[in-house]
């Protein structure tokens, strides 16, 4: 058997695995890449300089600053704050948590965005004796949008943006306010699937929610304060990183340190909430993808696609994009992304194209299309398991029936942006 | 020694279909952190403790929150228990009920109280209940014996 088609086993047998999760994705990805190493595909050396650290330090960066800061409960109080807003209308409420969900999964990963938020939109939906699936699924579908926004929102951004060398400010200015706008138009869009939920009167049982005290979810105002005057610092060099001529990880690992050591919390205590499993998974994953490309199945890929599109820039953005949207509802993000970043390469190498749009296109595709189906994102997982656990099913079916429209408007929406801003 | 020398030979038990209500009454009034489920032949089938109780009179969005303490009243919790006061004791009972032998010995038994963090196992003859044994037995038998 030529070493091209193992290659190729072996890289859809893991992709394939990875959506699944019947085994556990990490330890898929790991034999996807040992696979590589024992077939002697690559060595150990190419396997160990095909991981990407700016990815992996980043992401580890982030974790422990999300580890210490969620401590504090500010994100909890945020959301009961902004939760008030609402003032006993039920679709202020469904909008101030989508857009505060939006918001905070763009500087928190997803996950834990959901994991922060679903449990006090829980809280809100007993007291007003109310549905909780609408908020929660819109919280979900926010989630995944607000992650595009940023560098750090999300792994496949992550993944873009150290291979691209784009910057945190290069993500502000060039997806966050398109961002903005579908997580605004998002909570109306959720309305028109929940119009009976959307009409009930909450205003009686209003009052048990203005009762709720946000200053007692700040558990330690003092580590707060610090948290977040490491934050601000961080964020502030990340805007200037790239003039800084420092790396993302760099300030990413930077501010970590910084806040592990003002807040004089134990490393060790910290380091139990890093997502090992997360971060050895993009580790096989990238092996994988080394192996995919040493034996030229990716610069084939590549030169597919410039065939299909006839080498016309605008059709290879909006392919990109739409490829990426509707695999990454049924495939698993991170792998699709990494797998993505060296065909986008070939294409820059074989034309004379600016990529940074088709950047773009891999980034708003992968995130967005997360939404898709339950499957497609952690975040889906995670909200629809806590509300299992109240006792409150949502099928694939009706995720699917809103997620999917969502996936494909927010797409639609995104070919129009990439369209005008980019390829006019 | 061994533990039937050691444990309190209390027989106080409710059955599967014992409403909770029922459990958390006796649990008061004998002064019990738990009690021993047991079926028509005194055989155990299992154990329901204070805090299996307290877990369920918990609304469910509770154990997911981070810290409950912004919740400023008791409504929540007060509506929960009297929905569960009813529930017989067999939806709440931890069924895989950790028990002792009556001749098992005290080492044995300290060992699976204070690795496993239980605060009373029911002690069985031939899986039968003769008595109960807590932390505060066995200390207390050591701290008196010659």
């Amino acid at each position: 058997m030529s070493q091209t088609l193992i290659a190729l086993i072996i890289f859809i047998t893991t992709l394939i695995f990875v959506s699944l999760e019947k085994i556990n994705r990490t330890v898929i990805a790991l034999s996807g890449g040992l696979l590589f190493i024992l077939l002697k595909i690559l060595n150990q050396n190419e396997a160990f300089l095909a991981i990407d650290l700016n990815t992996i330090g980043l992401l580890t960066g982030m974790m422990v600053m999300v580890s210490i800061i969620k401590r504090t409960g500010l994100f909890q109080y945020l959301a009961i704050k902004i939760s008030k807003l609402a003032h006993g209308n039920i679709f202020y409420l469904l909008f101030f948590l989508s857009i505060i969900t939006g918001i905070l999964s763009s500087i928190l990963d997803n996950v834990t965005t959901i994991i922060l938020i679903v449990p006090i939109t829980l809280a809100i939906c007993e007291n007003l004796e109310i549905s909780s699936i609408p908020l929660v699924l819109s919280e979900i579908f926010a989630a995944n949008i607000g992650g595009t926004a940023t560098l750090i929102g999300d792994p496949p951004n992550i993944i873009i943006g150290s291979a691209a060398h784009l910057s945190f400010m290069d993500f502000i200015v060039n997806l966050a306010p398109f961002v903005l706008i579908l997580l605004i138009l998002l909570p109306f869009f959720v309305r028109l699937f929940y119009k009976k939920e959307m009409s009930q009167n909450i205003k009686e049982a209003w009052g048990r929610v203005e009762k709720f005290d946000e200053r007692k979810a700040i558990e330690d105002p003092m580590l707060l304060k610090k948290s977040i005057l490491v934050f601000l610092l961080t964020i502030s060099i990340f805007i200037f990183h790239h003039n800084l001529g420092l790396e993302a990880a760099t300030v990413a690992l930077a501010g970590a340190t910084l806040l592990l050591l003002v807040s004089n919390i134990d490393p060790a205590e910290t380091f139990l909430e890093v997502e090992w499993s997360t971060l050895f998974f993009f580790i096989g994953l990238f092996v994988v993808i080394a192996g995919v490309e040493k034996v030229g199945i990716i610069q084939w890929l590549s030169n597919k696609i410039i065939t299909l599109t006839k080498g016309n820039f605008t059709l290879t953005t909006l392919v990109v994009l739409w490829v990426s949207g509707i695999t990454c509802s049924f495939i698993n993000n991170i792998s699709y992304t990494i797998s993505m970043v060296p065909v986008i390469h070939n294409i820059g190498a074989v034309t004379s194209f600016n990529l940074n749009p088709v950047w773009w296109a891999l980034s708003l595709g992968a995130c967005l299309g997360g939404n898709g189906t339950f499957i497609a994102a952690a975040a889906n997982l995670v909200g629809v398991n806590i509300l299992k656990r109240q006792g409150r099913i949502i099928t694939f079916k009706e995720f699917f029936r809103i997620g999917l429209p969502i996936m494909l408007i927010s797409i639609i929406l995104s070919s129009i942006y990439l369209f005008l801003k980019y390829l006019l | 020694m061994k533990i039937k020398e050691v444990m309190i030979p209390d027989l106080t038990s409710v059955s599967a279909d014992t409403p909770i209500k029922e459990a958390v009454k006796v649990m008061s009034r004998q002064r019990m952190v738990g009690l021993p489920v047991v079926d028509n032949d005194q055989n155990v089938i299992g154990i329901i403790t204070e805090s299996d109780i307290a877990k369920a009179c918990l609304p469910g969005y509770y154990k997911e929150l981070q810290n409950p303490s912004f919740i400023p009243d008791f409504d929540q919790f007060s509506q929960q228990a009297k929905k569960i006061a009813h529930f017989p004791v067999k939806e709440f009972m931890t069924r895989e009920v950790f028990t002792v032998e009556e001749n098992t010995s005290r080492t044995e038994a300290a060992n699976l109280l204070f690795r496993k963090q239980l605060r009373i196992v029911p002690v069985v003859r031939a899986g039968k209940l003769v008595g109960i044994l807590t932390p505060s037995c066995l200390c207390k038998h050591a701290m008196e014996e010659d």
